[in-house]
């Protein structure tokens, strides 16, 4: 079933979110609305290149590694069944992977090992008028692709395990035509013919007649289906909103995550609404272009067992990677800071490793449990 | 299907290739640029108050912006700066009864033998009124009375000193008697102390202005304060110290830099609670003309040849600019007369550009940056200096493209030893002390963890500093020296007298936790060498009376460093007890020393004086030199090619940097060998 591109629900998801980011600013301020509506007169007067720049990096980021992530499943596909498994438990690992210890250690390496720039890290930027078109188009570029490709680490591999969950690592052998039309004599269940209530023994009969299903849907029924995945866009956008919340701050672009930041490490509660609102608006506008969101609860306790799990692993992610970001140490978890990945740029990825196998970990227990056939909706 | 699938792996491919193209154009980009110099300040852009830098880096920026009238140049001594020489002289004035009696006066003198007159090095005799005004080459007491026994015959006015203790507040009332026309023909001079009090030079006697004093003030202000005639006197002698400005010397509006300016400056400074270094020395300034050849004519009301020096360390701003700011100092960056300028201005950043240099160097000074951001300009080395703190500097050793460089002391601490405590009155005692004491080990208590070790009373890096021995940390020698004195260890290891422990007291300002870890870590140095010292904090209002009072064996004196030779307040018998001799040392020779140094206005023979000081001093031991302050720069080498490495012992600043800093460009010579044909 085709979904309309501009069917009225994907209006309903945006709004609701937007809501809900309202709901939470107004609660920042205590209720007090001439805040909240002073905190949104904040965000049309400074915060839409903040909302452009999240909203872009969003998009992009998640637009590129679908596309990546598609061109990886399908050299892996070429290469069979074996290179698919392979794909599948990188895709986890990289998923999992903290964000924020890439992006220190991408710094380390480039900038601290290298010493090449990266634009929006420059404490002294060259003069815009001394640079040529090209000059200017690299360095506007170049402040935005490092976010963009560290972005698309964790979501390409959440990509290929989407992507192999939903495909059967077997192909299935093709029917032959006589099966085909076998199969197509055989009385259906949808046949517009059958008629609700009526005895099967007489349906049976009457339909020894060959009474034939329409071509069209003839052709439905006799394709190879490709699996229908319930929107992953949702979840894989959610994904990289929270993994932007570090990424624009460490790489200090100026979008509205890097000012929730920025509010929340300053411990200004009522400062936080204004991104709040900003980062309302960049979900909304998220959630109309993803669609609306498919929402299927578990099925049976060991479905909801694995959730559980599953939910458990990202949460640690999650949970680490904001806590460096706003600065709260954590007990046994290896702190990540600048001095340190500039003398080692490795060391930053030695400590994203503790967090990403105890998420690992869980989520393959969750996986162990009741092994997810879709999207992300239902990891 | 396929269409879609190519449409998604061209936009894959795409991607990574504009991305790829930028992240190889970000390594082909070259950061540097040729003639500009990046600084990175520590915290935030700088207010560019040029009486009150707050770190050394705003200190050093400043001096390239501003320019004093002198300056200490790179090997210690006077420079030309807004002048290009100075040169003193000293006034005679005395005034007659009449006009025709001071013009009589200037006509014998004149007809004295050109002998006689070389002699005194008289320049001229002006007569103006009834005031006649000898110059004199060459400042010298002596002179004075040898014309004054000249003009013996008819002798001119006396001249009354009178001192009135009043309070600031009385100003107004005492400047309105001197400026009123009844009293104006008598008053010769009104002098104005920080403290405000007030001196008056008249021409009456002691009594006659004192009951026209008391008449004047006791209808205005209640209670009349202490009038006291000082000294007679039948003329004023007056240093005047002529500074040639350089020609042509303009503000950026346009306007000459004169003496207005200077003047204007002082007058603005001296009022205000800015640390100037060597601001007592201002104090003695009398006037500030401008003579009709453009000489900045300084005139002093007092011989106290130390007073050329403070003049190094007073930017000189526009006098009109001085007045539109009077009231928001500050909001405003004052425009200077040093080499560099200030070009733009950013929230976090500055420009400043070099004024009159073919080579237009800039220098952009960043402020404001978050440490990764610093970690960033550092690695990618598009920063050419900085100022490390001392966790940076760990950091920074790994890194052998960088060069740590100390920049000039400004302060200096010192150990004071109460010279007439019971126990440290015993100079092998304080001698032992002195050599029992870690300095080294001392040091890393001193704020950030470093200090330079000094060993001299006067100021490092200058013509006039002598270097003395350094002092080793000897516990034997100190033993000796304890046991000459009749100090022996006892089983314990105690210092004993007499059957009494060596017990010293050190007293530290309350509040003050610098001062205190540095006194707790010299009590833990001395416990070594089996003496107690009780370090007891008293209210910083209480202090100084403390100090005067000499209720300490010793103490930390910490100020900052003259800018010429003006040790005589701390070790002049004249200013124990109530002065800041606080060592109460008296020693009659030292005093003539001390006399002499500030007496001595010829340049070339301060070193010879303050030799001697210094000998003298170290004989004495009132004090035992600790150490001064060092704040240290780091640049790229391969930026600031011209470094020698003695600049860097002595220290060196920003501008000497800069003014080295390109590599002069030889002219390609290409020789071509010509065989003989």
């Amino acid at each position: 079933m085709k979904r309309s591109p501009f069917d009225s629900s994907r209006f309903w998801a945006a709004l609701s979110v937007l809501l809900l980011g309202e709901f939470i600013a107004l609660g920042l301020l205590n209720g007090d609305v001439r805040l909240w509506l002073n905190a949104w007169r904040q965000v049309i007067k400074n915060g839409l290149p903040g909302i452009t720049a999240t909203f872009c990096l969003l998009v992009v980021a998640v637009v590129l590694s679908r596309s990546l992530a598609g061109g990886i499943w399908f050299f892996l596909k070429s290469m069979g069944g074996g290179f698919q498994k392979t794909g599948f438990w990188l895709g986890s690992v990289l998923s999992l992977f903290p964000i924020h210890t890439l992006a220190w250690a991408f710094i380390g390496q480039w900038v601290g090992r290298w010493g090449f720039p990266i634009w929006s890290l420059m404490p002294v930027t060259a003069d815009s008028p001394s640079l040529s078109f090209l000059e200017h188009l690299s360095q506007d570029l170049w402040t935005w692709v490092p976010a963009i490709f560290l972005l698309c680490i964790p979501l390409v591999g959440q990509w290929i395990v989407i992507l192999s969950q939903s495909a059967p690592l077997l192909e299935t052998p093709k029917p032959t035509p006589e099966e085909v039309e076998k199969s197509l004599a055989t009385p259906h269940l949808v046949s517009p013919e059958r008629v609700p209530g009526r005895p099967f023994a007489e349906f049976m009969l009457r339909t020894r007649d060959r009474i034939q299903l329409r071509t069209s849907m003839r052709t439905v029924m006799g394709e190879n289906q490709s699996p229908e995945l319930p929107n992953p866009v949702w979840g894989i956008g959610l994904l990289a909103l929270i993994f932007l919340f570090s990424v624009e701050d460490i790489l200090g672009l100026p979008g509205a995550m890097a000012k929730l930041v920025q509010a929340l490490r300053a411990q200004a509660y009522q400062a936080v609404a204004t991104p709040v609102v900003m980062l309302s608006c960049v979900a909304a506008l998220g959630a109309f272009c993803a669609g609306s969101p498919i929402l299927k609860g578990p099925a049976t306790i060991r479905c909801a067992l694995a959730w559980l799990f599953k939910g458990a692993g990202w949460s640690i992610v999650i949970a680490s990677q904001l806590a460096v970001t706003l600065g709260i140490a954590i007990p046994l978890w290896p702190e990540v800071d600048s001095e340190m990945v500039f003398a080692n740029p490795l060391s930053a990825l030695w400590a994203g490793f503790p967090s990403m196998l105890c998420a690992l970990s869980l989520w393959l227990l969750g996986h162990m449990i009741h092994p997810s056939k879709d999207s992300l909706n239902h990891a | 299907m396929a269409r879609s699938r190519a449409v998604l792996h061209l936009l894959s491919l795409t991607a990574l290739c504009v991305g790829g193209w930028s992240a190889w154009r970000a390594t082909q980009t070259n950061l540097t640029v040729q003639a500009e110099r990046v600084m990175l300040m520590p915290g935030a852009l700088p207010a560019l108050n040029p009486f009150l830098p707050v770190n050394e880096a705003e200190r050093q920026i400043l001096d390239l912006i501003h320019e004093p009238l002198i300056r200490i140049d790179r090997d210690g001594k006077l420079g030309a700066a807004l002048a290009e020489g100075w040169s003193w002289h000293q006034n005679l004035s005395c005034w007659f009864d009449s006009a025709e009696q001071a013009k009589e006066a200037a006509q014998t003198i004149t007809a004295q033998p050109l002998e006689i007159r070389a002699s005194w090095d008289l320049e001229s005799a002006i007569p103006v009124g009834n005031l006649l005004t000898f110059r004199f080459t060459h400042p010298g007491g002596h002179v004075a009375d040898e014309v004054m026994a000249v003009l013996a015959a008819k002798p001119p006015q006396k001249l009354t000193f009178i001192r009135i203790a009043c309070t600031p507040a009385m100003r107004p009332a005492i400047q309105a008697y001197a400026d009123h026309p009844e009293h104006r023909p008598h008053v010769k001079r009104v002098w104005f102390d920080d403290d405000g009090s007030c001196e008056i030079v008249t021409s009456l006697t002691g009594l006659q202005a004192q009951q026209q004093l008391i008449d004047w003030i006791l209808p205005r202000h209640t209670p009349v304060p202490e009038i006291t005639p000082v000294s007679e006197v039948a003329a004023l002698l007056e240093p005047v110290l002529d500074f040639r400005l350089k020609p042509g010397l303009r503000w950026d509006d346009g306007s000459l830099i004169t003496a207005a300016d200077v003047r204007a400056t002082l007058l603005y400074v001296l009022p205000r609670p800015w640390p100037l270094p060597g601001r007592d020395l201002f104090r003695h300034v009398q006037s500030i003309t401008q003579t009709t050849t453009g000489v900045v004519r300084v005139v002093y009301r007092k011989r106290y040849s130390p007073t050329l020096a403070a003049w190094t360390a007073l930017p000189i701003l526009p006098a009109a600019w001085l007045k539109r700011h009077e009231a928001d100092f500050g909001a405003d960056f004052p425009p200077g007369a040093g080499e560099w300028k200030l070009t733009r201005l950013e929230p976090t950043r500055l420009w400043l550009s070099q004024r009159h240099s073919e080579a237009k160097q800039t220098l952009q000074v960043i402020a404001a940056t978050s440490p990764l951001q610093t970690r960033v300009g550092l690695s990618t080395h598009i920063i050419d200096i900085w100022w490390p703190d001392r966790e940076a500097q760990r950091t920074m050793t790994s890194d052998a493209s960088w060069r740590k460089l100390p920049t000039p002391p400004h302060n200096q601490l010192m150990l004071v030893w109460q010279t007439e405590s019971p126990i440290v009155k015993d100079i092998e005692v304080r001698q032992a002390l002195s050599l029992a004491l870690n300095r080294e080990a001392l040091s890393h208590e001193m704020p950030g963890g470093r200090a330079r070790l000094h060993d001299s009373f006067f100021p490092p890096g200058r013509w006039f500093s002598a270097e003395p021995t350094p002092l080793i940390h000897d516990p034997n020698a100190a033993d000796r020296l304890f046991a000459k004195a009749g100090w022996l260890r006892d089983v314990s290891g105690n210092l004993k007298k007499a059957g009494q422990p060596m017990h010293l007291r050190i007293l530290v300002p309350e509040g003050n936790d610098e001062r205190l870890r540095l006194a707790n870590a010299l009590a833990l140095s001395w416990k070594k060498a089996g003496l107690h010292l009780q370090v007891d904090a008293v209210p910083t209002h209480g202090y100084r009376g403390e100090l005067q009072a000499g209720h300490f064996d010793l103490v930390f004196l910490g100020s900052e460093l003259s800018p010429g030779w003006d040790v005589l307040p701390l070790w002049h018998s004249s200013q124990a007890g109530q002065g800041m001799n606080v060592s109460r040392i008296a020693d009659p020779q030292l005093d003539l020393l001390l006399d002499a140094l500030v007496s001595e206005f010829d340049s070339s023979h301060v070193l010879r004086r303050a030799s001697a000081v210094e000998v003298r001093l170290a004989e004495l031991r009132p004090a035992l030199p600790l150490f001064t302050d060092v704040a240290d720069m780091a640049v790229q080498s391969d930026r600031f090619p011209g470094l020698r490495p003695n600049e860097i012992q002595r220290g060196v600043t920003l501008r000497q940097l800069l003014s080295g800093a390109l590599p002069k460009v030889s002219p390609a010579v290409n020789l071509q060998m010509i065989s003989p044909k």
